[in-house]
């Protein structure tokens, strides 16, 4: 064995780091098939505004004793309701509705938990990601949600894509555009809730954003985005992992940073093929990036 | 795919009158509808016969693409009748096909033009099942109908305006429909591309299919179409294209500058108010 193979094998065999490894990856998959549709329909907004939700229902359910990720589903569901429920009665921009709710759930949330004696740990875990902590039985709530969010889409993929596409033709051909819009916006809630312990609340919308953009950089075939999406997002959690355990830094902010990373480069190597397009669709979703 | 000229129409098969009696494809009884709160459309009646080839003509805002979206269900009446094939229109959209207006669609949306094409074949699919060989086929026909077959794998946001509408054509041929709404299918669209619409078009008539074709091209209504309807928010002429389009129903509808003028044996509705330089 040489020392870099040494290097290569010693974080993983740690149990807590395979874990680690098996959730990251899992809900880097997830998160890039979602995130194809958060890329194109501009729903990173929401996307942030639901995973700073789905934080009250945490922050509740640990008060009450409750399921974690049960609490923050609900939250997040329900945010999503209110988000529809409220531009159409209010005559305000969704953006604007967003805002609003985004900032109160939060809050609320803060205002749980200052109630709480002894919230330090688990919860700012959810804040910051603590993928290092995932134990199995939260191992096994990612898989099997994680699969059912991949499945529903897979299942329902014509549909959405037709809808996401052009909605007025969609209604005139007899989909049910409402009840899709709507499917899609609960799938985004849940992939934000099962990516909520593995990256942190505040860094879930990177992982929905980052490598959908990468990879549209590179393809624009919609199905292509969401497998090279998927791809990258492994890369990313893999090569985080790495960082986070030799650099001693939190391991989901070390993801980010690779996939950001990743980011930059497929920019700089799609602009010095010098292709206006790819330019063009990088800078739109640069500023996204840019957040971080 | 034929093209049809001027020269030909004397001799072009004209669809034979709906026997009397027979049941109409299309059926609007006493309907007003509008958007908030606003008509669009006051108490209009019209019964169409199937298998033929109908214009809507009338001046804009004058309620033609709210007719074809009541015939689709996109919007609902506020009181009359609405009925398609026998059926309210959302029973049976599957059988309806759609050009919208140009507009429609999210042209930032990554999509290629054949994948727009496959969508009219969903309708007919249902829920979770997936495009086949016959699916493909009838894609790669309807492309091929409205020469765009070498644009199959290219990005529809690419494409120029004109194309566009040929990607929406060839997805409501792809559809198979027994009755085909065209919301001004050939705006933007050049003469010969045109003329080869209008010939596919005529091959779908004589195969059963009724069409109903909104268009301000008012001098060819009668080389194209066995039946107009002049809508002015309420049906002001119905029936033969020439019958349809005479100075007094032009007067009523559009006001006093519009005539008819012959030039060569045809006739073209003309602005005489209007200055051209
Ligand atoms: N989505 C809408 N919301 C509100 N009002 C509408 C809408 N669509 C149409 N209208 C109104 O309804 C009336 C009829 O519109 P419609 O689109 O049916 O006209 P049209 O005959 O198709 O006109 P054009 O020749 O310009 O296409 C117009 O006065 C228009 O302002
Ligand atoms: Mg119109």
């Amino acid at each position: 064995m040489t020392a870099f193979g040494q290097l290569l094998l010693e974080p993983f065999q740690l149990a807590f780091m395979q874990r680690a490894l098996a959730a990251t990856v899992l809900v880097g998959l997830v998160c890039a098939v979602v995130g194809a549709f958060v890329v194109w329909k501009g729903l990173s907004f929401i996307g942030d505004a639901l995973a700073h939700a789905s934080f009250a229902g945490v922050a509740a359910a640990y008060v009450l004793g409750q399921s974690i990720y049960l609490g923050a589903a609900v939250a997040a569901v329900a945010t999503a309701l209110s988000i529809t429920f409220l531009s159409r009665r209010a005559r305000l921009s969704v953006d604007t509705v967003i805002g609003v709710l985004f900032a109160f759930a939060f809050s609320l949330g803060i205002v749980i938990m200052s109630r709480v004696r002894n919230y330090t740990g688990d919860l700012f875990g959810f804040i910051f990601g603590n993928v290092l902590g995932i134990g199995s039985s939260d191992l096994v709530v990612i898989a099997i949600s994680g699969s059912v969010i991949v499945g529903v889409v897979l299942l329902l993929y014509k549909e959405l894509f037709f809808v996401a596409f052009d909605p007025v033709m969609a209604e005139a051909s007899g989909l049910p555009v409402a009840a899709l819009q709507y499917s899609l916006l609960v799938l985004l809630g849940a992939t934000v809730v099962v990516a909520m312990q593995a990256i942190g609340i505040i860094l879930v919308v990177a992982m929905l954003v980052t490598p959908a953009a990468t990879a549209s950089m590179v393809t624009r075939r919609f199905h292509r985005i969401m497998l090279l999406g998927g791809a990258l997002s492994t890369v990313a959690s893999v090569a985080g992992l790495y960082l986070s355990y030799y650099a001693n830094v939190p391991s989901g902010a070390a993801i980010v940073l690779v996939s950001t990373a990743m980011f930059l480069a497929t920019l700089l190597v799609t602009n010095l093929g010098s292709r206006p397009r790819a330019a063009a669709a990088a800078a739109g979703v640069g500023l996204t990036a840019a957040e971080f | 795919m034929t093209t049809m000229s001027t020269a030909t129409d004397e001799t072009a098969p004209k669809l034979p009158r709906p026997p009397l009696g027979a049941r109409p494809i299309v059926e609007l009884t006493g309907v007003t509808a509008g958007y908030r709160g606003q008509s669009a459309l006051d108490g209009i009646s019209l019964a169409l016969p199937g298998g033929c080839m109908v214009a809507v003509v009338g001046p804009n805002g004058s309620g033609k693409s709210t007719l074809l979206k009541l015939l689709l269900g996109l919007v609902v009446p506020w009181s009359g009748m609405v009925e398609v094939f026998g059926q309210t229109p959302r029973a049976t959209r599957r059988r309806v096909g759609y050009v919208p207006q140009t507009g429609a669609g999210d042209w930032s949306f990554p999509v290629t033009v054949g994948e727009v094409v496959m969508m009219g074949r969903y309708g007919r699919l249902g829920l979770f099942s997936r495009p086949g060989r016959l699916d493909r086929m009838a894609v790669a026909a309807a492309l091929e109908q409205v020469g765009m077959a070498e644009h199959m794998d290219e990005q529809v946001g690419e494409l120029s305006g004109g194309q566009r509408q040929r990607v929406f054509l060839a997805r409501a041929l792809a559809q198979q429909p027994e009755l085909l709404l065209l919301d001004e299918p050939l705006v933007g669209v050049d003469a010969v591309t045109e003329q080869d619409v209008y010939g596919l078009l005529a091959g779908l008539r004589d195969r059963g299919v009724t069409v109903l074709f909104t268009t301000h091209d008012l001098s060819t209504l009668a080389d194209h179409f066995d039946l107009a309807v002049f809508l002015n928010r309420r049906v002001v002429a119905f029936g033969r294209p020439e019958d349809v389009v005479t100075e007094e129903h032009l007067r009523t509808a559009y006001g006093p500058r519009m005539s008819l003028v012959q030039i060569g044996g045809r006739f073209f509705a003309v602005d005489t108010g209007a200055h051209h330089d």
